[in-house]
């Protein structure tokens, strides 16, 4: 029998860190396992935002956070998806939007009818059946009543640097002890770290270091066996450029990403702001000359804060190795082309907690939690993959390489049963659901040849019906949402409450 | 009497046949997954339906499917041999000390740690089903996870008798099995069922 743990150590900055031990507090300290933050130095920038999935939202339930204090704190602006740009040659964008499962329509798929409408001169495009699409389009933000049958959420654009400080707030506050400090060095035998010793001569032990230190991977990094598998032939942008402009009025529900000749640009609207990001091709572009662009690509001013970076993406082959664990982009990393950076993290903290060692002696839970953080990278990964693969800018050598070169099986097989037939074969640990795909694909022009055989068995006028339904419940329910600067506002007006009863 | 060789085909659907039920494989009626086998194939085809060409990438989807529910099932059967402590036979002899599919072993060692069941999306039996069997043929974990040491000793205990009360006035509740059965699907009835009531 081993003996059980007793200490665990978070190793990192910012939001991944703050995350993992708020969860942590939430979930094991009140089993007597001590929790210690080791703070090293942030990597975040004044212009540094991050753009979110709802689903950060049962993270911020699960830690016991306000959401209110995001807007009236983190500049946060809800969006309800994303539009994408310039992906497409002539064609005009099309909106991600954070729809929830919508509901079958004459009991199939809905997307099915609308396979077969099109394929008989239906004119409406996709995303008008999407309530999220709809909505972002409209400004609103999707707070839909419960009782309804379809169901969108709003993501998180947040200033990076005032949420990584409201999290550790909290998380300091409830207890978790931190030190700030660099690492020195880290004693390791065999596969476990004995302990990692800081710049002031401290050696912290502990039964379980948990690597919430990003792209540093400075734990994980060190150990055997966890080196990365690069995915730098599927996705070579390689430069990352983050700066920000002023502030939309009024602000967008989306964020919205551009395609140019050499990689991407994201504008994430903040309530002061704009963060801007662009993600290129260091082979094709240099920094200074896509910074000359950028007011053009953007069609907007942009600060002299522009922050330069490299870019590498691809997984660890572990993620667990003897007592270190590596959570977000400790473990994996991706450009942040569908907003899913704290998901990963928040995935991976939940993964451990499901998983959570039981003897700080051996840890066969490891290669499970590998194999989990593996699935969820490789769908992510294909999600990002097939915004390039399915890109029709013609005669941009970046851009017709990223189109002509074979992609992984996992994604050839979605894009295949799902130019076949218009369904999406999902794997176990996707973040992206059966409509994510599907506005992604049509919404880059991936057009279904057939559709289930059923529809056909749907007399036309009920089709029509069921079709002409849809679109009216999508328009009354998002003229019932709020405009975005009426949501902010309300958030803003519901903590001046809470803070004038508390006095 | 009826030989069988336990085992599915390569391939479930080839060129323009589809084999759906004990064409495409056997499994023995040990978790009744016979008439399930049939009744998944049925699902999975009737959306890939070919139109007059058969489309590979349909074929190809519809297989992937069905030799996933085969496996897990698999599995799933195997699983009761596999954790057998009888020593009366050599049969049960040999299927406790027999080497099974990694994709089982693995699942074992989890479960003998600390109670540990890996999810899948596509499979029939959730893990409910996997706890049942492996705590009915005796497989103890020799540990659990550190978050039940949040609850004190006492309130968990308690929490799990109410839990357990709350089982037993749900049954309670429940008709008994021969009044269900005279109810839904009673003897008498002298005549069968109606399209309609079989919802043709």
């Amino acid at each position: 029998v081993t003996r059980r743990i007793q200490q665990v150590v978070v190793v990192g900055a910012d939001a991944p860190a703050w995350m993992a031990a708020a969860a942590l507090l939430r979930s094991v300290s009140g089993a007597g396992i001590r929790v210690r933050v080791v703070e090293l130095p942030t990597l975040l920038q004044p212009v540094d935002a991050h753009s979110a999935l709802p689903e950060l939202a049962g993270f911020h339930h699960r830690i016991g956070l306000d959401e209110d204090l995001l807007f009236s704190l983190c500049k946060a602006v809800p969006v309800a998806g994303r539009r994408f740009s310039n992906w497409s040659g002539a064609a005009p964008p099309f909106i991600h939007g954070y729809d929830r499962a919508p509901p079958p329509a004459a009991g199939l798929g809905f997307t099915q009818l609308w396979i077969k409408g099109r394929q008989n001169g239906l004119r409406t495009d996709f995303e008008n059946f999407s309530l999220a699409s709809v909505a972002a389009k409209a400004g609103r933000v999707p707070a839909a009543p419960k009782d309804a049958e379809l169901h969108a959420a709003f993501g998180y654009n947040l200033d990076a640097a005032a949420y990584s400080a409201l999290l550790r707030q909290g998380t300091i506050r409830g207890g978790v002890d931190s030190k700030v400090g660099t690492i020195a060095d880290v004693e390791i035998e065999g596969d476990r770290i004995v302990s990692v010793i800081l710049d002031d001569g401290e050696r912290v032990e502990a039964d379980l270091f948990v690597d919430a230190s990003g792209p540093r991977a400075a734990l994980i990094g060190r150990m055997p066996g966890a080196d990365v598998e690069s995915w730098r032939e599927w996705l070579p942008c390689d430069r990352m450029l983050v700066a920000s402009a002023k502030a939309l009025k009024p602000l967008p529900a989306f964020s919205q990403i551009s395609a140019f000749r050499h990689g991407w640009i994201g504008l994430f609207p903040l309530q002061d702001r704009t963060a801007v990001v662009a993600v290129y091709d260091g082979r094709e572009t240099s920094d200074e000359a896509l910074l000359e662009d950028l007011p053009a690509l953007a069609k907007m001013p942009i600060g002299g804060d522009a922050i330069v970076s490299d870019l590498s993406q691809g997984v660890r082959r572990r993620a667990w190795v003897g007592n270190c664990v590596a959570i977000g982009e400790s473990a994996f990393s991706l450009e942040p082309l569908d907003g899913a950076q704290l998901h990963i993290v928040h995935y991976c903290i939940s993964q451990l907690m499901t998983l959570f060692p039981v003897g700080a002696g051996a840890f066969p839970e490891a290669p499970l939690y590998d194999r989990i953080i593996r699935r969820l990278a490789v769908n992510l990964r294909d999600f990002q993959l097939a915004h390039y693969k399915l890109n029709r800018r013609f005669d941009m050598p970046f851009w017709d390489g990223c189109r002509d070169a074979p992609v992984p099986e996992t994604l050839q097989r979605k894009l295949d049963v799902f130019t076949a037939r218009g369904r999406v074969p999902l794997n176990d640990d996707e973040t992206f659901q059966e409509q994510d795909w599907e506005s992604l694909f049509i919404g880059h022009g991936l057009m279904p040849q057939s559709y289930d055989p059923r529809v056909d068995a749907i007399p036309e006028q009920e089709h029509i019906a069921q079709v002409q339904a849809r679109l009216n419940d999508i328009v009354g329910l998002v003229e019932a949402m709020p405009p975005v600067d009426a949501f902010i506002a309300g958030a803003d007006d519901q903590r001046q409450t809470e803070m004038t009863a508390l006095g | 009497m009826l030989k069988f060789q336990a085992g599915r085909r390569l391939v479930n659907w080839e060129k323009n046949c589809v084999a759906v039920g004990l064409a495409g494989g056997f499994l023995e009626p040990l978790e009744s997954t016979s008439i399930y086998l049939i009744q998944v194939a049925i699902m999975q085809l009737v959306p890939l339906l070919p139109g007059k060409i058969v489309d590979p990438r349909l074929r190809d989807e519809f297989n992937r499917l069905i030799d996933l529910q085969y496996e897990r099932i698999r599995d799933f059967l195997i699983l009761h041999y596999k954790l057998n402590t009888r020593q009366d036979a050599e049969i049960w002899r040999y299927a406790a000390a027999m080497d099974v599919p990694e994709s089982l072993t693995r699942k074992i060692e989890l479960f003998r740690h600390s109670a540990i069941i890996e999810r899948y999306r596509d499979g029939l039996f959730p893990p409910t089903s996997w706890l049942s069997v492996f705590i009915g043929q005796g497989l103890i974990p020799e540990s659990y996870s550190p978050l039940a040491d949040t609850m004190p000793g006492e309130s968990l205990i308690s929490h799990l008798d109410a839990f357990h009360a709350d089982l037993l006035d749900r049954v309670e509740e429940m008709r008994r099995h021969d009044r269900f059965i005279d109810l839904y699907c009673g003897a008498e009835r002298a005549t069968a069922p109606t399209a309609t009531e079989m919802r043709l």
